[in-house]
């Protein structure tokens, strides 16, 4: 899963960029960036153990493991639509940073 | 789900055998001699069920396990036939003592309990079918 | 964010319901594999027991709304650890069941056309509470990727 990787990226590069609030100033912008930064970063550690958690069912299922299949299937479909969001955000956010980065100039 | 198949295969396969067993009895209700030539009337065929509890399985479903066995005990049908080939001294023949009405009874039994173990392997493929839904 | 996804869904409890379903499945056909069997008793999951759980989880999470009953949410974080204080293992485990007939000569109970029928309703109760959790996730889903 690359994916995360460059989301990182991406979000770190939005925190840092100096924000133009409705008062005309630059504010600080690092507390908001780094609040934003953060809860992002809580989610994607969400999604990892969304999906942890589905692997190690899915190994449990290949093993022989006592589980029903409805258990199995639930935590993998979960896993994925969390990952989804996620690569939803990701884009989304991509798509803001180009935009503004294209205004800058 | 691949457990559940396998309890019905159990009570499959315990059944068939259960049929195969009476097969043999009907086959053999007149033999008066055994496969050697010698004079002895067949002896029926029985079969015993248990349910095949295992230790950790506890609070799960259970299949079946069988075994057949020869009913020893049970004496021979003794038919007066003076001019019988297999007639002993006193022109007295031994017969298997095979009841054909109870060996029907049982077959209709066995073949019942057959079906629903077919039918339970049908249910349990759609409910797989189903929960895969899930991942669609 | 995440662990809100899910939030306002039944899947969880939708979930538990398949799970039950599929577990009582076994139990049944091990009554079926044991028709002939004497001296079996018949088994069976304690449903009314599972129903009043699944009552409790659905009124007790949040109080009634307007609109008929409350939300079903809780946290991501505690939702395992929720559901399984909700619904206890013992729920899933076999105990001798009611008795569907009266005992034969040879101590069975068994009454094959009576299993076949509760494993009927049994299967078609896992096939709805599917149907609804499928719909719930493609509609997430549709909301995720913005497609119908």
């Amino acid at each position: 899963m690359t994916t995360p990787i460059n989301f990182y990226g991406a979000t770190s590069r939005l925190s840092r960029l100096p924000e133009l609030d409705s008062t005309g100033g630059t504010t600080s912008s690092a507390a908001g960036g780094a609040d934003f930064q953060g809860y992002l970063l809580k989610s994607l550690e969400q999604v990892n153990e969304l999906d942890r958690q589905s692997q190690s069912l899915i190994a449990g299922a290949i093993t022989g493991d006592d589980l029903t299949q409805a258990e199995i299937f639930t935590s993998v479909k979960k896993a994925d639509l969390a990952f989804r969001t996620m690569l939803q955000i990701r884009n989304k956010l991509l798509d803001a940073y180009n935009e503004l980065k294209d205004l800058k100039m | 789900m691949f457990r559940t198949l396998d309890l019905s295969t159990s009570g499959l396969v315990a059944q068939r055998t259960r049929m195969d067993t009476i097969a043999g009895n009907i086959a053999n209700l007149n033999t008066t001699r055994d496969e050697t030539g010698q004079v002895s009337p067949f002896q029926r065929r029985f079969i015993t069920f248990l349910a095949a509890d295992e230790k950790g399985d506890e609070g799960r479903g259970t299949g079946v396990k069988f075994a057949v066995h020869v009913d020893r005990e049970t004496p021979p049908r003794k038919v007066v036939q003076p001019g019988h080939p297999d007639a002993d001294a006193s022109g007295v023949v031994s017969y298997p003592s095979i009841d054909l009405t109870k060996e029907f009874v049982n077959a209709l039994e066995a073949s019942r309990a057959y079906e629903a173990n077919v039918a339970t392997i049908d249910i349990t493929k759609g409910m797989f079918s189903e929960s895969l839904k899930i991942l669609a | 964010m995440i662990d809100r996804l899910f939030d306002s869904s039944t899947i969880p409890l939708l979930a538990k319901v398949a799970a039950f379903t599929e577990r009582r499945h076994e139990v049944l056909v091990g009554n079926v594999a044991n028709a002939s069997t004497p001296d079996y008793r018949t088994r069976d999951l304690p449903v009314a027991d599972f129903k009043a759980a699944l009552d409790e989880a659905v009124t007790g999470r949040s109080p009634p709304t307007s609109s008929g009953r409350g939300l079903w949410s809780f946290k991501a974080a505690d939702e395992k650890a929720s559901l399984d204080k909700l619904f206890p293992q013992h729920l899933f485990r076999a105990v001798e069941g009611p008795a569907r007939t009266l005992t034969f000569q040879d101590g069975n109970n068994r009454n094959i056309e009576q299993e076949v029928m509760e494993m009927t309703k049994n299967s078609l109760m896992q096939s709805v509470a599917i149907e609804l959790m499928t719909v719930q996730m493609n509609r997430l889903q549709a909301a995720i990727s913005e497609k119908a």
